[in-house]
């Protein structure tokens, strides 16, 4: 899922001599057609062993792996 | 699940950003039960508002945050809690509410503590729970959230998982996000800057969140930039400059960042300026959008010219669609025309929570979300988010753009930060006044400021009041609340009386 940005993704989006103010977004990138959860899983598949998660203030650290045991 | 929650039931979440957050969203998009975000900074009032109207079954409370102590406050709104077994409230007030959790170790009279709710985990088989998350669909809503109300009662947008997961993944995919990126996230997860922008796009690309605290504080960001060495930064444009006029700001070493995003209120030219030079934030982009769209529509991007970068909201976001059109009569306008703002396609959300009639006002028939903001589109397909259409200001029978003027203020040497808003007056029917903060140990007066305008900009643009302040009304996320502002200069200038004219 580590997909980096393409230079496609910027190409100018109003068509010459266009007059109206209307555009719409090209991708070579399609839509994820999945739930939060399912991608959840993919992601800790991919880099179980990642930090995911650090928040200071709490001094808890957690990998893709730990945060999904909690 | 081992709550006995069903899909489509409503969670509640009242806490600051912590650990327990993350893992709620997560939990809940598996189980397929509703996550309603509320503001940490709600009181009483708003709290049965949200919690009735979206119908919550379970809430989520952190102890306390700040001044607010959140258990004793639920205990005023459901007095039932102190006579109740955990998981069996019934209220008066909240008839929908049977359970409360709350966050940390120790144990609260009617309520789950958070250490306990996860032993209970055990009690749900993997199978079970696998079932449940094949049974969701990802247009099934996920996410209720409460937009700021800067006018009237909250409405829930209602979210699915295609909305924002897409959403979050693209958002991240733009700013060219690998798992090797580590986010600092100080923008509150209540809100879409947080949970979609920063922990969707962290999950979708396999990158580390970073909290630095529960609330923002610039220090604590500064020294988790430093220590964690992020590669990315979120934030509001007040969070950056609180951080970049921090006292301490020249000591942390801010090396390791690279991109990050600046969203949520109009952002100032210069501030985005000092913001890739001094924090070597170089690939730093703005995002614009609302929480009805998921929330992101358009985005600057890497390649733009930096002048597009820094004075543009950017180009629309992959697979959507944005047109501008006259508000009176619907129409399109032709190009560099102001108009509000129309977004459509996979981001705009499924409808207000209960609330069809908000629905149908805001989504139209060809199925465009109606935003209220005022923006242009120029012939290379930048936008520019001009103002909000009521926000406009109409002096003497000329439109005038806030924003325009906030702009040009920005340039003054002394401004720290500044709001411009139209008061009542008499002549004109509205004069300009400018609201502003001032860098650390600086002073300006009213005629300085007229000085600075006169032959920079034009003459009707000058702002007639000067009102210097320490901060501005906003809601927690960064929203100005000009209508606040208007209503206290009005009555401190004793304009009243201009303001009851009336008009045809």
């Amino acid at each position: 899922m580590s997909m980096t940005g393409n230079s496609k993704l910027n190409e100018p989006i109003v068509q010459i001599g266009q007059k109206w103010s209307y555009t719409s977004g090209i991708s070579d990138t399609p839509l994820l057609g999945v739930t939060i959860g399912d991608l959840f899983d993919h992601t800790i598949e991919m880099y179980p062993d990642h930090p995911a998660l650090i928040s200071r203030h709490q001094n808890i650290r957690l990998t893709y792996r730990e945060l999904k045991l909690r | 699940m081992a709550l006995g929650l069903k899909k489509g039931q409503r969670i509640g979440i009242w806490s600051p950003n912590r650990t327990e957050w993350c893992i709620s969203q997560f939990a809940t998009s598996k189980i397929g039960a509703i996550l309603v975000n509320i503001n940490p900074a709600y009181r009483l009032h708003e709290l049965e508002y949200v919690l009735k109207q979206s119908g919550c079954s379970a809430l989520v409370i952190a102890p306390q945050f700040k001044t607010s102590n959140y258990v004793e406050l639920l205990y005023s709104l459901a007095p039932e809690l102190s006579l109740s077994k955990e998981g069996k409230l019934k209220s008066a007030l909240l008839p929908d509410l049977t359970t409360v959790i709350c966050l940390g170790t120790e144990k609260i009279h009617g309520m789950f503590s958070w250490d306990e709710v996860l032993a209970k985990s055990d009690l749900v088989s993997d199978d079970q729970l696998l079932q449940r998350q094949s049974d969701q669909e990802f247009d099934d809503p996920i996410n209720i959230q409460y937009t700021s109300g800067t006018t009237g009662f909250p409405k829930g947008a209602t979210l699915s998982h295609h909305n924002i997961l897409n959403n979050g993944y693209f958002v991240a995919r733009l700013q060219n996000f690998t798992h090797e990126d580590k986010l600092c996230i100080p923008v509150p997860l209540y809100h879409c800057f947080g949970m979609v922008m920063g922990n969707l796009g962290c999950v979708t690309h396999g990158a580390t969140m970073v909290y630095p605290s529960e609330g923002f504080e610039p220090l604590a960001v500064l020294q988790a930039v430093q220590e964690e060495r992020c590669t990315a930064l979120y934030g509001v444009p007040t969070m950056f400059i609180g951080e970049l006029d921090h006292p301490d700001f020249g000591r942390f070493d801010l090396s390791s960042l690279r991109t990050g995003v600046m969203a949520g209120s109009p952002c100032p030219v210069e501030v985005m300026k000092r913001v890739i030079k001094l924090m070597n934030m170089r690939e730093v982009e703005i995002c614009y959008g609302m929480t009805e769209t998921s929330p992101v529509s358009t985005q600057t991007r890497l390649d733009s010219p930096m002048e597009k970068r820094v004075s543009t909201v950017g180009i629309i976001h992959p697979h959507l669609e944005i047109k501008i059109i006259d508000p009176e009569s619907e129409k399109v306008v032709p190009l560099g025309t102001p108009g509000e703002l129309c977004t459509r396609g996979y981001s705009v959300m499924l409808g207000y929570w209960n609330n069809p009639e908000a629905t149908a006002e805001a989504i139209d028939s060809a199925r465009w979300m109606h935003t209220g903001d005022q923006a242009t589109l120029d012939a290379e397909g930048y936008i520019n988010i001009v103002g909000r259409i009521k926000d406009m200001i109409i002096r003497g029978g000329e439109n005038i753009y806030p924003r325009e003027i906030e702009e040009f203020l920005y340039t003054h040497p002394k401004i720290s930060e500044v709001q411009v808003i139209g008061v009542p007056d008499p002549k004109y029917g509205e004069e300009i006044m400018a609201w502003v903060k001032v860098k650390p140990g600086e002073q300006v007066t009213e005629e300085e400021l007229k000085e600075y305008c006169k032959r920079k900009i034009a003459h009707n643009k000058i702002p007639r009041y000067l009102k210097v302040v320490d901060s501005f009304p906003m809601t927690v996320t960064g929203k100005i609340q000009k209508f606040l502002m208007r209503q206290q200069s009005t009555e401190e200038l004793g304009l009243q009386s201009a303001a009851s004219i009336r008009t045809a």
